[in-house]
């Protein structure tokens, strides 16, 4: 039996994936405090030495992220104003060790509530590019990512890449968390904006989501249809109160209580529209 | 003094090995053929076992051996003792029911160990521990400290009715009745002082080996002295002579106290080496160290304090609930009675105190020494206390406590718990630390804080400890020809640097060069005795040791230069290292003296007259964000009194990790077990919030040397001090920072959420 496979090409690990059952494995620091020191229930496929799955891409359509981008490369990287969001997420992701390790692919795959890559992804309309020798779907993350560690990914299927729409005008993106201290921390909520601007500063596009508020990151519609429209000048943060947070399903546990996740996602919110409302820098 | 001489900041002899990866832990490098343990722990806070079924395991792959109650109690081997039992305050001796290595009819908490595998290997002695059926009888737990002694709460021991396990006093009860009868006001606060899991970096690990050629076990462990766990396993436990029980420490990472205790998986391992004439070896995951460790703190307490018209506080009163868990640990009982009791009078002049503790049981791990051990508990409750009685007489708490110090012109200074305060200058240490912490800038950040929409805070604490006292420690050392010089020690160093510090004391007086000297310890075959680490003990007590057989040596090695020398003993004077003729330029070193007499040897003990008292002020000013909660260590100023200092860079290392588990107990680490089922609910690291770097601010640390007059260094001891000091200033700049809004006191963790609904309650909540 197999135990461990690292194909170099995409066919390879669609073939295997389509013969076996297979564990894929990227950065492997979800899988492995999962199961350290206990037997292997199922073979391992590293995927992590196919090129194709590797980089950022601008397309004409927008921006395609290799499934295996590592955190750090996102943290690290110069990259127009749609990705500050993506960074400023990238630089809490475990710490820097994690963050060297772990991949974009990987954090939607598991699938975490408290995923804190998925919702600045979601802010931004996501769509991830899923493979087989069936074929390629794409489907938003919204989508994907249907509960608790639970998604929509065949088990012959690959996430290979996430492609991010082409922004509607200039677009800026930020990403705020709380947790019981500052790093390396379970979220007790966390929030994502990505605001799509004409150039005198108008929203003509609003994506907002928050994180470990339900058993998946949320958007929130109401809030976004109430910021369409607005001017980034003005003191947005009249448009956020508790009727936005509808869609949100909090619990009680040691971290928080369900009413201070909703009530702090409320401020972070707030603070989020703020930061965003200051001086935009290049275009994106 | 030298370049490596008392008083110098010298880099670590161990950090180039412990750096580069050269250390060598419990765990490092096992010997060929060692077989695996682990074990099988319960999943139930309180159950009766009905059966335990082994058969299926046995058969697993790779099985040696199973081990459980009854094949300890076969082989003859007892029970896990508590070395420190005491009478209740009526005379009658205190419940101590025996804890077995192996829990058998009844599991007590979440984690008590129930039988062991043995195997070839981690992995399959796991599979086959999933393999053993027990049949478990749910019993109803009890968790909470403060509910153990409600007459509802399910009862966990026969003997202790009522789940009382000591009901202890001290001080006079009646002395302070009069004052608080005659007192201008009272003020009275109850406090929580949150359980905390030890957590050192390196989980527990021991390795068991057996030499059938000389019926030999030799036990290798972390501890904080192995002379200590030769004695109990050996005599207590094994029940065989002294001697064929071989302890080996080597390098350990970080124990807290927590270290120093016999485990039961220690004697499971030496057993199962025994029979099967194999070394077996354990060592803990951290879901284990968070389950199966003893853990620290967990006190409930109400303190009410006597005040006088004049602002003067003349008596104190303590009564406290600590929660010793399932079983009696090793010392569990020592450390809410004697060995923080009489430190509930702090740095004031108090007339009179008493202190009453109950000790309870509760289906939870059991409770033991933790860096302070009962000293940080009583510093927690008179610093909170004394802070709460200004606030609430509506007094500066700066002012108030200046008012109510001890002076130093009364020193030394008996307090009305029976301490007698050598030295101390509490004043000074306080002017000091405001200064440095700029108190007269302190309203112009605060406003700036406000209109950024952060409650600033200002909290002080002024902690005084009790170290250094008890038992005896002896050194030994051995001049070799060549010019080495080893010294023999029964303290260990857990981390804190003793390599370093044994040697300068040293080369300080023996004019040695400070790379020539080796400190040996943690072998029982190569240490004769020993009383461990622990309490700040080792520098203090071990030090004097060190420093008296130093100056034996010298002594004996001065006769003999006598004579190379032809002169009379009392000619022959010695410095930096040799010996002289007065008044002459003839000189031999001591290393030729040494080279001379085939080496020397000379060896000397130290046992403290009186124990020290550290002390030292405290300014924490902390944030907290008006929206979400957060609370932030903006400045954080210590000005300490440890008497003469060794190492000043040693000595900040200690401040500093103490702070950072101080500042961890205060904002972040919170101990839960679920009322209903006594499951550990914050047993990993992803639940239990340690401290990190990026929570911490830069501290601010100084001195004062106020020479100890008890000792013959003269120093104090600096282990604890951070740690004991820095919970009462944090929650005193939490309060302080609330105290606008009628707030008068928040319970330890002041996590994020605690604080935000505080500040929902009160209206404070800024959108």
């Amino acid at each position: 039996m197999h135990i461990y496979e690292r194909p170099r090409d995409l066919e390879t690990a669609l073939a295997l994936l389509a013969e076996g059952d297979w564990q894929v494995m990227a950065g492997g620091t979800d899988i492995y405090p999962a199961r350290v020191d206990r037997p292997l229930e199922r073979p391992l496929l590293d995927i992590t030495a196919i090129e194709a799955l590797h980089g950022i891409e601008e397309t004409g359509e927008g921006y395609r992220l290799g499934a295996c981008l590592r955190w750090s490369e996102l943290r690290d990287r110069p990259l127009p104003p749609i990705f500050d969001g993506l960074r400023k997420a990238a630089a809490t992701i475990g710490g820097r060790q994690i963050q060297n390790r772990a991949t974009l692919g990987g954090n939607l795959c598991n699938a975490s509530p408290a995923a804190d890559g998925i919702p600045v992804l979601m802010a931004l309309e996501a769509v991830v590019e899923l493979r087989s020798l069936r074929g390629v779907r794409r489907i938003p993350l919204v989508d994907f990512v249907r509960g608790n560690r639970c998604t929509a990914l065949a088990p012959d299927e690959l996430l290979t890449a996430v492609l991010l729409p082409r922004p509607r005008g200039r677009s800026r993106t930020t990403f705020l968390k709380l947790g019981s201290r500052a790093h390396l921390v379970i979220s007790i909520t966390m929030i994502a904006l990505a605001l799509d601007c004409d150039p005198a500063g108008r929203i003509l596009r609003a994506g907002v989501a928050v994180g470990a508020c339900a058993p998946t990151a949320r958007r929130l519609p109401l809030l976004e249809s109430r910021l369409l429209g607005r001017d980034l000048a003005e003191p947005l943060a009249t448009a956020v109160d508790t009727a936005v947070l509808a869609p949100l399903a909090p619990i009680d546990d040691i971290r928080g209580t369900a009413a201070y996740r909703r009530r702090a996602t409320l401020v972070l919110l707030r603070r989020g529209l703020a930061e965003l409302a200051t001086p935009l820098r290049g275009a994106a | 003094m030298g370049q490596f001489g008392l008083g110098q900041a010298i880099t670590r002899k161990e950090d180039a090995r412990l750096i580069t990866g050269r250390g060598r832990f419990t765990d490092d490098g096992p010997p060929p053929g060692c077989a695996h343990a682990v074990f099988l722990r319960s999943p139930h806070a309180h159950a009766r076992i009905r059966s335990l079924d082994c058969t299926r395991a046995l058969s697993m792959p790779g099985v040696l051996a199973i081990l459980t109650g009854a094949e300890l109690d076969a082989a003859g081997i007892g029970p896990l003792p508590c070395t420190t039992l005491y009478e209740n305050r009526d005379g009658t001796p205190m419940a101590a029911p025996e804890r077995p290595v192996l829990a058998r009819e009844r599991v007590r908490f979440v984690g008590d160990p129930v039988a062991a595998v043995i195997a070839e290997t981690p992995h399959a002695a796991r599979d086959a521990a999933e393999t053993i059926l027990v049949d478990y009888d749910p019993l109803a737990a009890i968790v909470d400290t403060g509910r153990a002694l409600d007459p509802e709460a399910p009862q966990i021991w026969p003997e202790a009715p009522g789940n009382l396990a000591l009901d202890w006093e001290t001080g006079d009860a009646e002395a302070v009745d009069r004052r608080f009868a005659a007192a201008h006001r009272v003020l009275e606060l109850t406090l929580v002082n949150n359980r905390i899991v030890v957590n050192p970096m390196e989980t527990r690990a021991c390795l068991a080996e057996y030499d059938p050629g000389t019926d030999r076990l030799t036990l290798t462990v972390g501890s904080q002295g192995v002379h200590g766990m030769q004695r109990i396993l050996a005599e207590k436990v094994l029940r065989i002579p002294r001697e064929k029980l071989r302890v080996v420490t080597r390098d350990v990472g970080g124990a807290f106290g927590m270290k120093i205790f016999v485990f039961p998986e220690y004697p499971v391992c030496l057993h199962a080496a025994r029979i099967l004439r194999r070394p077996v070896r354990w060592v803990a995951e951290r879901t284990e160290s968070f389950l199966a460790d003893t853990h620290g703190r967990d006190h409930v307490t109400t303190v009410s304090i006597a005040v006088d018209a004049d602002g003067r506080m003349t008596a104190i009163r303590a009564s406290a609930i600590a929660n010793l868990g399932a079983y009696l640990s090793q010392v569990g009982p020592f450390i809410p009675t004697e060995c923080g009791a009489y430190m509930y009078t702090g740095v004031y002049r108090f007339e009179a105190a008493h202190y009453r503790v109950r000790c309870v049981f509760t289906n939870t791990a059991p409770v033991d020494a933790y860096r302070g051990a009962g000293r940080p508990e009583a510093a927690y409750a008179v610093e909170r206390a004394v802070d709460f009685a200004a606030r609430e007489l509506g007094c500066d708490p700066i002012a108030f406590r200046r008012r109510n110090f001890v002076p130093p012109a009364a020193m030394p200074y008996r307090t009305a718990l029976g301490y007698t305060y050598d030295s101390g200058d509490f004043p000074r240490l306080l002017d000091a630390a405001l200064a440095r912490a700029d108190v007269a800038g302190f309203a112009g950040r605060r406003q700036a804080a406000a209109a950024a929409g952060r409650l600033l805070g200002l909290g002080v604490a002024y902690y005084i400890e009790r170290c250094a006292g008890g038992s005896p420690e002896e050194a030994r050392l051995e001049l070799r020809p060549d010019g080495r010089l080893r010294l023999y020690i029964g303290t260990q160093n857990n981390g804190q640097g003793h390599e370093t510090a044994y040697a300068q004391i040293v080369a300080d007086r023996l004019g040695l060069p400070f790379a020539d000297i080796e400190v040996v310890q943690g072998d029982t075959d190569l240490v004769a005795s020993g009383r461990g680490t622990g309490g700040s003990r080792s520098i203090p007590i071990g030090g004097a040791a060190v420093l008296r057989a130093g100056e034996r040596l010298v002594a004996r090695a001065r006769e003999r230069a006598a004579e190379m020398l032809e002169a009379a003993t009392t000619d022959i004077g010695f410095a930096e290292g040799s010996f002289f003729i007065l008044g002459t330029d003839r000189r031999l070193s001591l290393v030729e003296v040494a080279a001379a007499a085939g080496g020397l040897e000379e060896s000397d003990s130290f046992q403290p007259e009186a124990p020290t008292f550290p002390n030292g002020c405290h300014v924490c000013e902390l944030s907290i964000d008006r929206a979400t909660g957060v609370p932030r260590i903006e400045r954080y100023t210590v000005v300490d009194d440890f008497g003469v200092v060794v190492n000043p860079a040693l000595l900040a290392g200690q401040v500093h990790g103490g702070l950072a588990q101080g500042i961890g107990q205060a904002l972040l680490e919170r101990t839960v077990y679920d009322p209903e089922s006594g499951q550990l609910l914050s047993g990993s690291l992803m639940d239990y919030v340690l401290p990190r770097a990026d929570d911490l601010p830069a501290f601010d640390f100084d001195w004062v040397v106020i020479p100890c007059r008890t000792n013959p260094l003269g120093v104090k001891g600096a282990g604890e001090a951070g740690a004991i000091g820095a919970p009462p200033a944090v929650i005193n700049a939490v309060v302080d920072a609330l105290a606008g809004y009628g707030i008068h006191h928040v319970d330890m963790p002041a996590t994020p959420h605690r604080l935000w609904r505080l500040l929902e309650r009160v209206g404070a909540l800024l959108a």
